[in-house]
């Protein structure tokens, strides 16, 4: 093993002496930035590698010569402490131009030697992904200005929650105030809203409508009356549901994170909205003490659970006004009632 | 002398109108050739039979009849077969002395004639002799279903008494005719008793009006007496399994809105349809959903589905919305074929399809690698390059996206235990401007054991991904494995084992080096919950602990949180005899699990609420109080600090207040507020107060009030508005036509008229129409119109 | 072919009897004396000399001394073969006595408890009669409820005269008209009073037989909601 060091390092030697240095070279880093988060993989070193996320370039001048780059990364973990190196890597020779990470390996930009700390590596690793900072320095080797950037990675949540409206409230529609969890590392917000057509499509495929109620960049704030960025008016008795993109600058486009979706209602102050006839219906199993029923009421608290409608037996549906009708007879003869059973 | 002539008088009427052959007529017409009147017994079904000629003239004959007493003529279309028409008065309208009856034709050139001709104005209707029930009648005792009683179908069987016969009757010789179709092979005779269950003789009575018809006879096998009557059977759609037909139920709905926004408008058409059938346990159902916010640069919008099922299988397919274990996939569209067998306590389900249709991205702009670098383009997130020379900034588009999911599982009625798979995989040839394709594998299992009636139930459920956040380059060779992974590589890993794998491995994921978790010792791509619920002492109380690994992913549930651990717990409880309800909760999270943050966020949510309901003379009353707090413990001034703490509180009442006439009151204030601690200080703050009053002046019409306030501050930008609406519910044309006006200003800042005006006409039982014009003005903003037109109708 | 149809359709009506019916060994040993004419949530069946309940399914032909009991919000339509009605409401235990002679069926109906209402359909020397654990009712008229406890028997009359007999202290008998109330509990005292609105409102809801279904249409899914329907 100490052969093949000594024998790899007289080469690199021999290499470097034999590379032609005419003049001073300078190289300057640009790093893609912010950059919150990244894949491990992005600080991969090694010949033969295609594809690697495209997040520091490497501007040299002047161009044309042979010239030998010297990467040298440092890595200060998140909970504090100071920079320790985590890897470097030396190229062998090759005709100075601007290239990016993402040329590392390739034909004529390729690895000679790369050493790495396997403590850190391995600190690392057991995070699963780039934490804290990283300080990149770069080098032309035999003289040369070098440069150097730090890239701090928040690794933000990778979803996040709506702290308001709450799933299943009622608001005014002038009233719906949204706000959610700060992502840390996030460039800008967007919120969307949608109407739910029924209460039987999910909320994924709500949110997914082809022309929603709002659909607008916020900036950074996580706080907003829904009312100020409607594009179109919303209607009383319509429910709705909201959910915030947060933007995760990066290579590839970067990522997205999304927060979870809510549903709310706009406040129909007339009966036969969906909201009233679901809550007069709890009101109604409520009143059976025995049971009857306990399955829905549960779904209607626990899960959100909302009445769609009524259909007779021979399949017409009750018109809203016959329905709070039926709902009211029977909360005042709840012993009409036989049975409530969920259909299979 | 003259009381005698006229008992004789009256005698000799009688035996007349009894020596009626029980009708047989011959009228003068020129398209009935004959009418017959079968069985006028009190309270036993008439039935009337017309012979025609001249059939291809003929649109339709309606029956009128007319009891002894009235006034007007009873009309009943009858039923027409070739060359003859029929039609059955119920029972129940049978009555002695007689009834008078005509017919009248309907023919295609749209004239008519009666038969008799010119009745009932310039010729008298016939009439027939109702005959009165007679003792013999008593003797055959119907049990079920009672005479002219509407019975559904799973509900029928027919039962017979011949307690009262005399002895010289022969039980066994007796005949049950339904219909005219002896039935009585199918009749089980049990001493006095002769019962028939229909549904174990399918399709001998299906739906509509019947005829039941017992003759008994003598032990000389003479025919002694025989009585009818007539019942009528319905099924019941959607419910339960309840004929040996194909029962279909179609529900249709059209709607096209104009919305104006301002000078913009937008047309919106929809179709929606829907179909349930089903013949004998099993079930069709289907969807189509055509809508003209379909485009092709978005996800799909138009929805078609189908679905058969029985008892121990279903097969979707089209956009269903397949549900597994929560962690891998609930409630997302897939549009492909869903699948499940049954076998007593054993299940298999299967999916497959796309939950993502490919949509292309699109080339902005190009320029050159010079420029690329020289104005720091390079390293922009939407620039690609397209060859050596050339870069471009692209808008990126979306991958198609297929997903297979399997599940197997046991279950019972107290306990479920089962495995999961699910595979998911963006087709990276699908568009030619697209950001990384990925691919995505998840294993599952959960369990659940409940216990005393299901008062103690224990749920949990795990699952563990592997993702693949770049496949572009494919699965990597050997050497490669050898040369990116291993001692001193960040993707750490043992190459030997890792080549050993990957012939197993691959045919699940594709292995490079953007496969992860790359640290699943730390668990960080394993989520698990587990939660216990009790049920007891009018409580409905839950703990449960979460878990969810900061890089555990399934693409068929985006939107669940991650990087989370904790707990909550919450109880319900039901007081004083249902009449209030208290409920109480807390949570405790905290993110950061495998330590990629700054610092760990603590999210503590704790929500009460009590609710009264006294069913007296006294108010509904709902209070809830919830406060969020969320916080990393990072100086105020750290671009990462997270400080921030939310109080919302609720109070609702609601009052019946009935002075002949019924009116509701309800009053709702709610007030929010955040305090962010932090440097970007959004606070926030917003106080809303609703009173409505609603009053049931008649049954036919209502009328609403209301006054809205709210007030609000967000990052010191205040808003305030007062609403006040009024308006009105009205019903017509025998509760019809409902008319529903409503309207009213809203002031402060937001300057707004509303008017909306909402018409539904159900036109027949089955076919309804809406209209919905809505009207608002926002001074110095918007004028905006909705005018929409549905139509609905049910088969 | 025509033997084979028969032959199947013989075999099926046995299978009915199996199924549907009752045990056709014990129906060959006793003659039926009513049917369960409908069954409505939870009902059970008791043979005679047994002590095991088993679910009753509409359509059943019961025999002398059977038993029939209710659970919550259920209900049994007992039609004896005179067409004589029994509605057996919730939470109610009975028992079914009656007998055939000719073209002749007296009945006596044993209340253990609960509700039931009656709409009796029988000739002039038929005998109709009820008994509970603390009296004994002829029914001479047409229609009435009774509703049982262990300690006191409420009977509304509502149309013609029952005779009511109290069975412990004497056993004092009263009549009981239409339009009236008896108490009897179990010290034997027997008290008559003119029938109360709410008494009558009891006696109307007892009737109702008929039910209905909706279907309940949820975001999660559908519920059946069954209720008895005014008659």
């Amino acid at each position: 093993m100490k052969i093949l060091k000594i024998v790899l390092l007289s080469s690199l030697l021999l290499a470097a002496a034999s590379v032609d240095i005419k003049a001073q070279h300078t190289v300057d880093l640009q790093v893609f930035q912010p950059l919150p988060e990244i894949d491990l993989s992005a600080f991969i070193y090694t010949n033969d590698i295609s594809g690697l996320p495209r997040i520091m370039c490497f501007l040299i001048n002047p161009k044309g010569d042979q010239v030998v780059l010297e990467l040298n990364i440092e890595w200060q973990p998140a909970n504090g402490g100071s920079f320790q190196e985590l890897l470097s890597v030396v190229t062998n020779p090759f005709t100075a131009r601007d290239f990016c990470n993402d040329e590392f390996g390739s034909s004529d930009i390729s690895i000679a030697q790369s050493t790495s700390n396997q403590t850190a590596i391995e600190e690392l690793r057991r995070s699963g992904r780039p934490t804290g900072k990283f300080r990149i320095n770069v080098n032309i080797q035999g003289g040369g200005d070098g440069d150097s950037e730090i890239i701090e990675f928040s690794n933000p949540a990778q979803n996040f929650v709506i702290l308001t409206p709450e799933s299943g409230s009622s608001h005014d529609i002038g009233a719906v105030l949204a706000s959610w969890e700060d992502i840390a590392g996030a460039s800008s917000y967007k919120v969307k809203v949608a109407e739910r057509s029924s209460p039987t499509q999910s909320l994924d495929d709500a949110i997914e409508s082809g022309n929603p109620y709002v659909d607008a960049d916020v900036g950074l704030v996580t706080v907003a009356n829904l009312r100020t960025l409607l594009q179109r008016e919303w209607v009383p008795g319509q429910e709705m549901v909201m959910q915030i993109e947060a933007n995760i600058p990066g290579p590839d486009g970067g990522s997205k994170l999304f927060s979870n979706i809510v549903n709310f209602y706009l406040s129909d102050l007339t009966d036969g909205s969906v909201k009233m006839i679901t809550l007069e219906l709890t009101e109604l199993l409520q009143l059976l003490d025995d049971g009857t029923g306990s399955d829905l009421l549960q779904d209607i608290i626990d899960n959100g659970v909302t009445l769609l409608g009524i259909r007779r037996s021979d399949g017409t549906p009750l018109t809203a006004d016959e329905i709070m009708r039926l709902l009211d007879f029977l909360k005042n003869n709840t012993n009409t009632i036989i049975d409530l059973t969920v259909v299979n | 002398m003259i009381e005698r002539n006229r008992v004789v008088l009256s005698k000799l009427i009688i035996i007349f109108v009894l020596l009626l052959p029980v009708g047989i007529y011959a009228q003068v017409s020129n398209y009935i050739s004959n009418v017959e009147v079968l069985n006028s017994k009190e309270g036993e079904p008439l039935t009337v039979k017309a012979d025609l000629f001249q059939v291809a003239a003929v649109n339709r004959i309606l029956f009128y009849y007319k009891l002894f007493g009235e006034t007007e003529f009873t009309e009943q279309e009858m039923s027409l077969f070739g060359a003859a028409a029929s039609t059955t008065v119920s029972g129940e309208k049978i009555a002695p002395p007689f009834i008078e009856y005509f017919l009248r034709v309907e023919l295609k050139d749209g004239t008519y004639e009666a038969y008799p001709i010119g009745a009932p104005n310039e010729a008298a209707a016939l009439q027939v002799s109702i005959q009165p029930v007679s003792e013999k009648d008593r003797q055959i005792i119907v049990l079920s279903p009672t005479p002219h009683e509407s019975v559904s179908l799973n509900d029928l069987f027919i039962s017979i008494s011949l307690l009262r016969v005399p002895p010289s009757i022969d039980n066994s010789a007796t005949k049950v005719f339904v219909d005219d179709n002896d039935v009585t092979q199918m009749v089980l005779f049990a001493d006095d008793l002769l019962l028939f269950y229909p549904e174990n003789f399918p399709g001998t009575i299906g739906e509509g009006n019947h005829v039941l018809r017992v003759e008994i006879y003598d032990i000389e096998g003479n025919f002694y007496h025989s009585i009818t009557t007539d019942f009528n059977v319905f099924a019941e759609k959607g419910v339960g399994i309840y004929a040996h037909t194909f029962n279909t139920f179609f529900d249709l709905k059209g709607e096209s809105r104009n919305e104006r926004f301002n000078d913009e408008e937008t047309w919106y058409n929809n179709f929606d349809g829907k179909f349930r059938g089903n013949y004998r346990d099993w079930n069709f159902n289907a969807r189509l959903f055509i809508t003209s916010e379909e485009k092709q640069y978005l996800q799909p919008q138009n929805r078609y589905f189908g679905e058969v099922s029985n008892d121990w299988m279903f097969l979707k397919f089209g956009d269903n919305f397949p549900r597994y274990q929560e962690l891998l996939l609930d409630g997302k569209r897939l549009r492909g074929v869903t699948g499940g067998v049954k076998i007593d306590f054993f299940n298999v389900q299967a999916s497959y399809g796309q939950i993502n249709r490919s949509v292309e991205g699109r080339l902005l702009s190009t320029f050159s690698a010079t420029q690329a670098f020289e104005d720091s383009l390079i390293l922009y997130p939407n620039v690609i390059k397209i060859d050596e020379t050339t870069y471009g900034n692209v808008n990126y588009g979306t991958y198609g996206r297929n997903l297979f999911a399997l599940s197997t599982f046991a279950e019972g009625s107290n306990y479920k235990f089962g495995i999961s798979y699910l595979h998911s995989k963006d087709n990276d040839e699908s568009i030619e401007y697209g950001g990384k394709p990925e691919e995505n594998a998840v294993f599952g299992t959960e369990l659940k054991l409940s216990f005393d009636r299901q008062r103690i139930v224990f749920e949990n459920e795990a699952a563990f991904s592997i993702y693949n956040r770049d496949i572009r380059t494919g699965s990597l060779t050997e050497e490669d494995i050898r040369n990116l992974f291993g001692d001193g590589s960040l993707l750490g890993t043992n190459p030997d084992d890792l080549i050993r794998l990957k012939d197993y491995l691959e045919g699940i994921i594709t292995i490079n080096q953007y496969l992860g978790p790359i640290n699943p010792e730390e668990f960080s791509s394993l989520a698990y919950e587990s939660a216990l619920r009790l049920n007891y002492f009018n409580n409905n109380f839950k703990v449960a602990y979460l878990y969810r690994g900061n890089d555990y992913t399934s693409f068929g549930n985006n939107y669940l949180r991650k990087d989370i651990q904790g707990f909550n717990i919450n109880d319900r409880v039901r007081l004083l005899d249902n009449k209030a309800f208290f409920s109480v909760g807390y949570e405790r999270l905290t993110d950061n699990l495998q330590n990629t943050k700054q610092a760990t966020t603590t999210f503590n949510t704790f929500n009460t609420s009590v609710s009264i309901y006294p069913r007296a003379d006294f108010p509904n009353i709902t209070l809830g109080y919830t406060r969020y707090d969320n916080n990393n413990d990072l100086p105020s001034d750290s671009i990462y600090a997270v400080n921030n703490g939310t109080n919302s509180f609720l109070a609702s009442l609601s009052y019946d207040l009935n002075t002949g006439i019924v009116h509701n009151a309800r009053l709702s204030v709610s007030t929010s507020s955040r305090e962010d601690e932090t440097f970007t200080n959004s606070d926030a703050k917003i106080t809303t107060g609703v009173l409505t009053f609603n009053s049931n002046w008649s049954d036919e019409f209502t009328s609403l009030f209301s006054a809205v306030y709210s007030s609000s501050e967000i990052a010191g930008f205040k808003y305030s508005y007062t609403t006040i609406t009024a308006g009105g519910n009205i019903k017509l044309l025998e509760n019809k036509l409902n008319l529903r006006l409503t309207g009213g200003p809203s002031f402060g800042d937001l300057e707004r008229i509303a008017v909306d005006l909402i018409v539904d006409y159900n036109i027949l039982t089955n076919f309804s129409i809406g209209l919905q014009s809505r009207y608002y003005k926002i001074k110095d903003l918007s004028n905006n119109s909705i005018v929409g037109l549905t139509a609905r109708w049910i088969m | 072919m025509r033997m084979t149809i028969n032959l199947i359709l013989m075999l099926l009506i046995m299978c009915s009897t199996q199924l549907i019916a009752q045990n056709s060994e014990e129906a060959a040993n006793s003659k039926s004396v009513a049917i369960l004419n409908k069954v409505v949530k939870d009902v059970e069946h008791q043979k005679i000399q047994t002590d095991d309940w088993e679910e009753a399914k509409r359509g059943m032909t019961l025999q002398d001394g059977h038993s029939i009991r209710t659970g919550g919000r259920s209900l049994a339509l007992v039609t004896f073969l005179d067409k004589s009605l029994l509605r057996v409401r919730e939470n109610s235990i009975v028992k079914i006595f009656s007998s055939i002679e000719g073209t002749k069926q007296n009945k006596n109906t044993q209340i253990d408890q609960g509700v039931v209402n009656f709409d009796v359909s029988k000739q002039q020397d038929e005998e109709f009669k009820f008994t509970t654990p603390t009296g004994l009712a002829s029914i001479r008229g047409t229609s009435g409820y009774f509703e049982v406890i262990p300690d006191k028997t409420w009977l509304i009359v509502e149309e013609g005269l029952v005779e009511v007999k109290a069975l412990s202290n004497g056993g004092e008998v009263q009549n009981v008209g239409a339009g009236n109330t008896a108490e009897i509990d179990k010290e034997g005292n027997i008290s008559i009073r003119p029938t109360t609105e709410d008494e009558k409102a009891k006696l109307n809801s007892s009737k109702k037989d008929k039910t209905i279904k909706y279907i309940i249409e949820t975001s999660e899914g559908e519920y059946e909601l069954e209720l008895f329907d005014e008659n």
